[in-house]
């Protein structure tokens, strides 16, 4: 008896295994391919059978990136873009939910609506017109017309909004009655418990607003002023089909730092989206 | 309620400004206003504004090279029923929208509970599962681009390898392939966001009513039907619906990888309007009709994740 039901846990060991191997090969297998394709010879990549452990790794591919476009001036234009437009959607999705949430006011079941409704805009419709009106405003090849446009608030008031409402409100009530106010309730009561929830929005954001590439490729009509994934691309077009090894060492530099956002965050995501931000 | 009758207030001791203001700002409905003052703003100028704008071009014959164009009411419209192109586009839309999402929920919910279990390494697999949604969608396809190389292709090299196949597979080169592809390239990507969503949904799950269940000898699925399930339901309905969302609404995986083609057989609505309106053809109104069609689908969805919502609330 005892025998049988150990023979049935390592059998049940060994199928996890090769499934979790089985994950492994094939969500990784892409993603193999362009970080050893950053450290192979030309010759390597293009060689059959294909090679799986570049002989001699190359990593004079990532100075060879660095120095056919400017990517220092890359990187601090997505840095500046992606924190500023994150700044701003945090900020404001924030106070809109709390109001939609906590304070008496006219009409918050349409105003709901606008917000799942404004969801579903397809960027393609928005995107000439967004174009024609930075333009008049001179915000073409700046930082205001990078970040403004796509502050995307409407998700950030959906998730928190569905977050506020599982908050205990006879804390909130105490609190109220201890004569403390709306900033003060925000700062000592919401926030502190909404912790997983934020860092939840932050890192889809985050990810977002760094690998968004349309946006940035209207808003912008000058090399200085391009961001990474465009840089990338256009390390495509400089290099182009004859020399991948640069391309994809570009590539790795570029999603090395939200590999970092993730890893440091992971901890609290899990709890995040759990802990109701994404509960009906 | 920290709401004092701000009024009767003022008659009875004239007050300074300062305090005005901030009894005025102790009404509830104007801090409401003013928090989300700005957030509506910036909603009004570059979504709502261009969305209009957007219907308003879709009745003109503006081109690029025409910036004022004239009205021609629903001609654009009655037009693209008539184009061959577009009634492709729209069964590539739906394949695309609703045949990806089954797959990424079912793969998701298996990978989460896969990753769920105790093994050693778990919290480096569960950063690695990630990857595909944190590389930039511009990078990932055109490594699936190279993956997918009509000569080079490493799929092609192995199935040859194995004996499985004579020739190369045209990957790309015909509409049926090309479908196919963009569908795998596109449930890769966005497995790993269900995953994720789903996983986190599993830790709320309590485990004692499992183990309970356990004990009352309930088997793994009937475990899952009757403990999990109804935990991870809510989590389950909205990444789906916010998944067909984005999936219908997508662009850049298509874009790098088929430009819509072969003979623009594989365009989705946001690579056909981007073709017709700003690339080569650059007739606006007409691109601007294209992206219009794709909204009573979303509307309709919208509208089902709104009940959704409200219905949990009631």
């Amino acid at each position: 008896m005892t025998s049988r039901i150990r023979w049935r846990r390592l059998v049940g060991r060994v199928l996890l295994g090769l499934m979790v191997l089985a994950v492994v090969v094939v969500m990784g297998l892409p993603l193999y391919w362009v970080a050893t394709g950053a450290l192979k010879t030309n010759r390597e990549i293009y060689t059959f059978p294909p090679v799986w452990i570049p002989s001699d790794p190359q990593w004079v591919n990532f100075v060879a990136a660095w120095q056919a476009v400017p990517f220092g001036r890359f990187f601090v234009n997505s840095i500046v873009t992606t924190l500023g437009a994150v700044t701003l959607e945090l900020f404001f999705a924030l106070l809109s939910a709390y109001a939609l949430v906590f304070l008496r006011v006219r009409g918050k079941g349409l105003i709901f609506a606008l917000i799942i409704a404004a969801l579903l805009v397809p960027s393609t419709v928005t995107l000439l017109p967004n174009y024609l009106t930075i333009a008049r405003l001179g915000w073409i090849n700046t930082y205001q017309g990078l970040i403004i446009p796509v502050a995307a608030v409407a998700f950030g008031v959906f998730l928190f909004r569905q977050h506020f409402l599982t908050l205990p409100r006879d804390l909130l009530d105490a609190a109220r009655l201890d004569g403390c106010g709306h900033p003060g309730l925000i700062r000592h009561v919401v926030l502190p418990l909404s912790q997983p929830v934020i860092v939840t929005f932050l890192v889809i954001y985050l990810v977002a607003h760094w690998n968004d590439f349309l946006w940035p490729l209207v808003a912008t009509n000058r090399l200085e002023w391009r961001t990474v994934p465009i840089g990338v691309a256009y390390l495509y077009q400089v290099e182009g089909v004859q020399n991948w090894g640069p391309i994809l060492a570009g590539t790795v530099m570029a999603l090395l730092p939200m590999l970092v956002v993730y890893v440091v965050a992971q901890r609290w995501i899990v709890k995040g989206i759990g802990g109701g931000a994404l509960k009906g | 309620m920290t709401t004092a009758p701000a009024g009767t207030v003022t008659q009875a001791v004239p007050l300074r400004l300062r305090e005005r203001v901030r009894h005025w700002l102790d009404s509830e409905p104007v801090l409401a206003y003013l928090f989300m003052s700005p957030g509506w703003l910036i909603l009004l100028l570059f979504m709502s504004y261009p969305f209009f704008l957007g219907i308003w071009i879709s009745l003109t014959d503006r081109t690029v090279g025409l910036p004022s164009g004239e009205f021609v009411g629903f001609r654009n419209y009655a037009e693209l029923l008539r184009d061959r192109t577009f009634h492709l586009t729209v069964m590539n839309t739906f394949i695309y929208g609703f045949v990806t999402v089954p797959f990424k929920l079912v793969l998701g919910l298996l990978l989460a509970l896969l990753l769920n279990q105790a093994f050693p390494m778990r919290n480096v697999l569960r950063a690695a599962l990630l990857l595909p949604w944190i590389v930039p969608t511009a990078l990932s396809s055109l490594a699936w681009l190279m993956l997918y190389d009509a000569v080079l292709s490493p799929f092609s090299w192995l199935l040859k390898n194995w004996g499985l196949i004579e020739s190369n597979i045209a990957f790309l080169g015909t509409r049926t392939n090309a479908i196919i592809s963009l569908c795998i390239a596109n449930i890769w990507r966005g497995t790993p966001f269900f995953a994720v969503a789903i996983l986190a949904g599993l830790q709320a799950v309590p485990q004692e009513l499992h183990e309970a269940a356990a004990i009352e000898g309930a088997n793994r699925v009937q475990r899952f039907l009757a403990v999990t399930l109804p935990v991870i339901k809510g989590i389950l309905v909205i990444t789906t619906l916010f998944s067909i969302i984005w999936t219908f609404a997508d662009f850049q995986l298509v874009y790098v990888l088929t430009k819509g083609g072969p003979a623009n057989s594989t365009h989705i609505f946001g690579t056909y309007a981007w073709q017709i309106g700003i690339g080569g053809a650059g007739k606006l109104g007409i691109g601007a009709a294209i992206s219009l069609y794709m909204f009573p689908v979303l509307a309709v969805l919208s509208a089902i994740l709104l009940r959704y919502v409200r219905s949990q609330e009631a």
